[in-house]
């Protein structure tokens, strides 16, 4: 299965991962325990105790860890403008052959 | 609900491009499934927990048929899933049974499906 692209585009050109709100997140970690991709590192020593670190490593337009969170701390992009913009490359792509 | 209609399976793949199915070849999974579990049908949804998925799943359980769904954490699909059982007239916990088949080679998820439907009193012809 690849990996590499979605609906026709280079991964990596997609911004497509979770945000954290660290007004309200809690640390509780529900996020972390669901994702099986390594999106997210803990950092128990740390202020910020939970990051993005791999944003590339989240399935584009999933947003299941976003469900897991009990406060709401976590949001993604637009889906429409992603998709908008996954258009957007795919056509540039395909023009420039 | 008869409990001795069949059940049908869905297979969930978070868009396909989830490395949580990499071990498995999903088409030989699922057609194992389809073809030779005491299944009414089976087929893989690219992504159930989007909008798409919600639609589809207000149309799909009309036909209030016990469903077994092979995707990712049941603690998810219960949340994801729960509404739409619950807008259908059903009951997720009486009327799915989810698994979790992420990071499993075929042999090992079909292993797992089977243990559902032996536990749903359905064996294997």
């Amino acid at each position: 299965m690849s990996e590499s692209t979605f609906m026709g585009v280079p991964r990596e050109k997609i911004d497509w991962s979770p945000r954290i709100d660290y007004e309200k997140c809690n640390y509780c970690m529900e996020c972390v325990k669901f994702c099986p991709h390594d999106v997210y590192e803990v950092r128990e020593n740390e202020d910020k105790k939970l990051i993005v670190k791999n944003p590339n490593n989240c399935v584009v337009f999933c947003r299941a860890c976003g469900k897991t969170c009990g406060v709401d701390a976590i949001s993604f992009p637009n889906k429409a403008e992603v998709t908008n913009k996954i258009k957007q490359l795919r056509m540039e792509m395909e023009q420039n052959g | 609900m008869s409990e001795r209609q069949l059940p049908g399976f869905i297979m969930c793949v978070c868009t396909g491009k989830c490395p949580g199915f990499q071990a498995m070849d999903i088409w030989d999974f699922i057609n194992q499934v389809r073809v030779e579990l005491p299944v009414e049908y089976g087929f893989i949804h690219p992504q159930l927990c989007e909008e798409d998925g919600d639609r589809f799943l207000a149309d799909f359980l009309k036909a209030h048929r016990k469903l077994i769904i092979g995707a990712c954490a049941p603690n998810m699909q219960r949340k994801m899933f729960k509404q739409a059982f619950i807008d259908a007239g059903l009951d997720i916990e009486k009327d799915a049974v989810m698994l979790d088949i992420r990071d499993m080679t075929n042999e090992k998820a079909i292993e797992v499906v089977k243990k559902a439907l032996s536990d749903l009193g359905f064996e294997e012809a």
